[in-house]
């Protein structure tokens, strides 16, 4: 090693020019790169997103200083420094530059350094707890996402209460509903595998993590605040994707966060009609329990094409009705399907290893909690389900009920939901509307 | 066989080589315990995987030239393809590649006769096709779909028997893995002649002694993640299982924390290709030689420290700060290999052979994956980009822009020592346009569309994207064809290629101071190593060079008069 | 043809290690094992930091375990795997001392000291199985969860234990046939071996049986 530093070169001006030159060239491509932005990444719909992409410009602009300087770097040597035909000689024998090697480690260290604090700052500023999270109606509600192989379930736990005392809960499916300046704050659970729940307009992305049942799982928190995009007419659809591989259907894996102008179209176009569908149930069973059944979490695990059901967890519901008469000798389809339901433990259909849920009216998630009337009302919606029905659809009124006395030894008020006569006609447009508006509970 | 077993010296002018014996091709086939035949096997094996993962990668493309699932059975089919496509190229094609070029080179870089311990290295080989085999024979009777990394509860509650041979060849793997890299540890330590001094050490042998360190200590990692897998599995345990008692998080905590120093193990030893290729091809000492060596080690020991930075998205909130800052710090390291490679060609007399050629190919490309890694580590930026085609953008640059453009650097640099010929130079080139074009437009694009919104590892997804992934798969063909051009380099040099000579680039490494191929025991005399392995320049360098020359005959054709 | 190509062949497959002197043999034989150690101590301590989650978490499982479990016999055991390593050290300085027929007495006694450590841990599997301790998860039982914690651990150190015994069997074959009359490394290495597998059990009793 003596010759480490004898024949040492200084720095020739030719490379300080064509540093310099790259270094314009550079900051040229930078802004001519940053018209390509909002290209390359999605709407900014939360106020997160605005400060991610801030972080974003500004590693492109370190980032693209980087890539110009050692791509030119690059290109010069490749040019000025070939080998000349016939020559066969050897470069300088030129080791190093101790202060070269300093500055370049230093220079970089210092880089990153700052990038740490930026980052860090954005983390906290995105992060930190905000005081009035799901405000509907100047309370505070819990909104829970399940995710399940291959669907998203939203559900608002709100302030009303029934009839019964029973807190109300809406169940909007694979859809969250928010609107512009609400503070958002998701509790995120699953029932089988990680789920990664991301909305690439909002920026924001959180793993589902399954967690030990007797402890109540292990929730993970999600938040943002939506904001108002230019250009776009509200109420405005953002996709929702799982980013977690989760088998067989994970690139079906989809949602949508529907964001409303402000929080009266919120009220009046989602909330106000989801809360009074659940309190003025259609007097037909069938109708009724169109919406019932979606209420539940049913969607996470069961295919049904009428209603847009996507997940393979569980089995098939379309044409459900067609084979429930033969499924247990001596039980009819209407004693099948409601023991199904209510004593999902008695059975398993062949080719599914996943136990199903708990339903019924003593069980302990107070989301799974189903009467008798329920129960009712979504065997019959199910009793629909099918080409030639196994169920009594004649007589579905006594047929279905006295299926649920046999199995189940419960009385059931088939008057329910009737009590309002003079307004059948009008809860009957209402429940074709709630239809239109999607799958809202 | 007897086909392929042509006899050498066959051809006129080849008499000059008479001399130089090069093993028939059946023993390439057999048991051996010389390194250099083990190098070969380990090389040729690792290349056949690479064909086959490649051949699923273009599977994967093709699946992706529509929105829809159309040429596969079902998401599940798509997502075995990929899993195995990942443990192929992994654990089967970058790993053994590096032990080929190790084993192959690292000993005659030292001047020591062979390995340490010659039966342990055939050893270690002979467990990958078994490992192999369970890992194909997975794929093949009930294959496993939860991805290479395999997160439970969709590998243990969710997957079929599959996954359970996966697991064991991927221990079988690790095992091999952990047998070699104590072989290089120990003949890098013990089997160095007196002159070869720590400081004299090749780049190359630097690398190597770094990655094994980190083999050594990261994949026992594997190994006891992969026991709890399969005992979960087969015996009934639920350390993953959430309704058990387990943690789901436990097995990414574990599984990282090898499988982040893996990324090293994968892209270390080609960055000791680089500082080799790169001195000897533009005639001009590596810059800061102690630098590059140092920061080798350095980037070994910071990258036990980032594991969690892959479980962002998952890991408690205020845990991810920490991982953040250390990931960021690997930078630093890096940047000074950068740097010292651009130190190192400057004011040099760069000349174009393909071995160059892949090498400025590397820097050119890995400066990107560079570049994204560090977004990556910003975690607010992270949190957007997890788990998208930005992610799957990012590690292709580094392992494909990075550890395959190295292996290809490699290919063409060492190919005349190891057969005694010469490749086509203008076939290397050829290839080299059409790789480095075919790997720009095919990874390039999917940081955009991961930062759109499209996540990894899905068949189906949003029409929008259909124009980009359509773009990118007809470049990832392009890239598919280009392997063709240097498997029939390879082949045609083998039996044409002119005769190499020992030094056919006049380099002061002691790997070539011997005949190519070099024999049995490597050197005839004791090998006295230049007193510095990258001295260009100086009278001594052109002095010791010519007393080579002198002494294994006629210096060689220069690559490209040809 | 592959006979004819081989003819003017030097001989491909040499001897392990006829190029490399006594000394450099046994330095690379030395270094070697330590790096497998080195190894193998990672894997125990994913399994012991695994048990040492549990045991925080899990206050009331391990002491009733603990109540289950008895010290006696695995007390004995341990004494007998310590008197193994001592064995160890004797037989290794017979070796040294030229003593074939005294270094064949000392590992046959560490060998059998292994045996009868694998007959103990056999006979507590059974009485722990008898009460309900099994590997696999059962939601029925009590211990649901304690047993992969505790089997794992155990059952891979055995395992070793088991390993090693075969280990000194070959050993003294080898020994009996004088191959380490003139250079014990094969002896040493089995001792830094059967070391480690004894100073991972005294931790293992130490957090498993006493903590």
């Amino acid at each position: 090693m003596e010759n480490r530093g004898s024949n040492t070169p200084s720095i020739s001006p030719a490379a300080v020019v064509v540093a310099a030159v790259f270094l314009l060239v550079s900051v040229i491509g930078i802004n001519w790169f940053t018209t390509f932005v909002p290209v390359v990444l999605p709407e900014q719909a939360s106020a997160e997103s605005k400060s991610v992409d801030e972080l974003f410009y500004i590693l492109m602009i370190i980032g693209g200083v980087v890539f110009f300087l050692i791509q030119g770097m690059l290109l010069i040597s490749v040019i000025a420094f070939r080998a000349r035909p016939g020559d066969e000689g050897d470069g300088p024998t030129y080791h190093g530059n101790p202060l070269l090697e300093i500055v370049w480690t230093i220079i970089p260290a210092l880089v990153v350094v700052f990038l740490a604090v930026v980052s860090f700052n954005i983390w906290t500023q995105n992060t930190e707890p905000k005081a009035a999270i799901n405000m509907v109606e100047g309370q505070s509600i819990s909104i829970n996402v399940t995710g399940a192989r291959y669907a998203w379930t939203h559900q608002y736990v709100t302030e009303r209460f029934d009839p019964d005392g029973n807190q109300i809960v809406i169940n909007s499916g694979p859809e969250l509903h928010t609107y512009i300046g609400q503070n958002v704050d998701l509790t995120l659970q699953t029932q089988d595998v990680i789920h990664s729940y991301w909305v690439p307009a909002m920026r924001v992305k959180q793993d589902l993590l399954p967690g030990d049942p007797r402890r109540g799982g292990r929730p993970t928190q999600l938040r943002f605040t939506p904001i108002r995009v230019e250009d776009r007419s509200y109420p405005a659809r953002y996709p929702i994707v799982c980013a977690e591989l989760c088998g067989d259907g994970h690139g079906r894996m989809q949602g949508t966060v529907i964001v409303y102008e402000d929080e009266s179209q919120f009220l009046d176009q989602f909330y106000e009609p989801a809360i009074y569908a659940i309190l003025n149930p259609p007097a037909d069973p069938v109708l009724r329990g169109e919406i019932e059944i979606q209420n539940y979490i049913c969607n996470s695990c069961h295919i049904l094409d009428s209603l847009g059901w996507t997940s393979t967890t569980g089995p098939s519901l379309n044409g459900v009705a067609d084979r429930a008469g033969e499924r247990v000798p001596g039980q009819t389809a209407e004693e099948y399907i409601a023991t199904s339901i209510w004593n999902s433990g008695a059975f398993r259909v062949p080719g599914y290893d996943q136990q199903m849920a708990a339903f019924g009216p003593d069980v302990m998630e107070a989301t799974n909690v189903m009467s008798p009337e329920q129960l009712y009302s979504i065997v019959a919606y199910l009793c629909t389900q099918g080409e030639q029905s196994d169920c009594d659809m004649e007589n579905a009124s006594a047929a279905i009920p006295d299926a649920i006395q046999t199995v189940f030894g419960y009385e059931v008020d088939i008057t329910f939901g009737m009590e309002d006569d003079e307004d059948e006609a009008m809860l009957e447009a209402d429940a074709a509307s709630d239809d239109e508006s999607g799958a809202s509970g | 066989m007897a086909t392929i077993a042509v006899p050498l010296g066959g051809q006129a002018e080849q008499q000059e080589a008479e001399a130089v014996r090069r093993p028939a091709l059946s023993d390439y086939l057999r048991w051996s315990v010389d390194h250099k035949i083990i190098g070969v096997q380990y090389g040729v094996s690792a290349f056949l995987f690479f064909i086959i993962g490649g051949a699923m990668a273009m599977g994967i493309r093709l699946e992706l030239w529509t929105p829809e699932l159309d040429l596969m059975v079902s998401g599940a089919a798509y997502n075995s393809l990929f899993t195995i496509h990942g443990t192929i190229m992994i654990f089967l094609f970058i790993i053994p590649m590096w032990a080929a070029f190790g084993n192959f080179v690292v000993p005659l870089q030292l001047g020591a006769k062979d390995m340490a311990f010659p039966w342990l290295n055939a050893f270690a080989f002979w467990l990958i096709p078994p490992a192999a085999v369970v890992v194909l024979l997975g794929y093949f009777v009930s294959p496993a779909e939860a991805g290479w990394t395999s997160y439970p509860p969709l590998s243990t509650l969710f997957s079929g028997d599959g996954q359970t041979l996966w697991a064991l060849g991927a221990h079988l793997l690790g095992i091999s893995s952990i047998m070699g890299s104590i072989n290089f540890i120990v003949t890098i330590f013990n089997m160095r002649p007196p002159e070869m001094t720590i400081w004299r050490m090749p780049l190359l042998c630097w690398a190597v002694l770094a990655t094994s360190i980190i083999a050594v200590m990261a994949t026992p990692f594997l190994a006891g993640a992969l026991t709890l897998l399969l005992l979960d599995r087969v015996a009934g345990t639920t350390f993953f299982d959430a309704a058990g008692g387990g943690d789901v998080l436990l097995w990414q905590n574990i599984f990282w924390f090898y499988s982040h120093p893996a990324v090293y193990i994968m892209v270390l030893p080609g960055m000791g290709v680089l500082s080799e290729v790169l001195s000897v091809h533009s005639r001009k000492p590596v810059f800061g030689y102690r630098m590059v060596g140092l920061s080798s080690m350095g980037i070994a020991f910071v990258g036990f420290t980032v594991w969690a930075h892959h479980m962002f998205t998952s890991l408690q909130p205020e845990l991810r700060i920490p991982f953040m800052i250390t990931t960021m710090i690997i930078a630093v390291p890096t940047g000074i290999k950068m740097f010292s490679w651009l130190g190192t060609i400057w004011g040099g007399k760069i000349r174009f052979t393909s071995a160059m050629l892949f090498a400025l190919g590397f820097l050119s490309l890995f400066v990107i994956g560079g570049i994204s890694g560090v977004m990556l580590a910003a975690l607010p930026f992270d949190i957007h980009v997890h788990d998208t085609y930005f992610v799957v953008s990012h590690f292709h640059f580094v392992l494909f822009g990075g550890s395959v453009f190295a292996v290809y650097a490699a290919l063409y640099h060492w190919f005349p020592k190891v057969t005694g010929r010469m490749m086509n130079e203008r076939l290397g080139r050829i290839h080299f346009v059409f790789t480095y074009f075919g790997f720009l437009f095919t990874f390039f694009p999917m940081h955009v569309v991961g930062m759109l919104g499209m996540p990894r590892r899905v068949a189906v997804y949003v029409e929008a994207f259909q124009p980009w992934n359509q773009l990118i798969s007809l470049s990832a063909f392009v890239l598919g064809f280009s392997t063709f051009i240097v498997i029939y380099n390879v082949i045609k040099s083998y039996y044409h290629g002119p005769i190499a000579g020992a030094n056919p680039w006049r380099a002061l490494t002691l790997e070539w101071q011997t005949t190519s191929p070099p024999p049995p025991m490597n050197f005839d005399d004791d090998p006295i190593p230049f007193e510095d392995p990258y001295g260009y320049g100086t009278e001594a360098s052109a002095a010791y060079l010519e007393v080579v020359d002198e002494a294994f005959g006629v210096r060689s054709n220069r690559a490209g008069e040809h | 043809m592959a006979e004819l190509t081989a003819s003017h062949l030097p001989a491909a497959a040499h001897d392990d290690h006829g190029h490399m002197s006594e000394e450099e043999h046994n330095n690379n034989m030395k270094l070697g094992v330590w790096l497998y150690l080195a190894s193998e101590i990672v894997i125990f301590s994913i399994m012991i930091v695994g048990y040492i989650i549990f045991r925080i978490n899990e206050k009331d499982i391990v002491a009733q375990a603990h109540e289950e479990l008895g010290v006696g016999l695995v007390t004995a055991n341990t004494f007998v795997l310590l008197a193994s390593s001592f064995f160890m050290v004797m037989g290794l300085r017979a070796m040294q001392g030229g003593n074939r027929a005294g270094m064949l007495r000392w590992i046959g006694l560490t060998a059998l000291g292994g045996i009868v450590f694998l007959g103990g841990q056999y006979i507590e599997y059974s009485e722990l199985a008898h009460l309900g301790i099994v590997l696999g998860f059962d939601t029925a039982s009590e211990w649901s969860t304690f047993g992969m914690r505790f089997y794992a651990p155990t059952f891979f150190h055995g395992a070793h234990v088991f390993v090693g015994v075969l280990w000194a069997l070959e050993v003294m074959r080898r020994g009996a046939k004088g191959r380490y009359d003139n250079n014990p490394i094969g002896i040493e290495m089995f001792g830094l071996y059967w070391h480690f597998v004894d100073v991972v059990w005294i931790m293992l009793f130490t957090l498993i049986y006493l903590v």
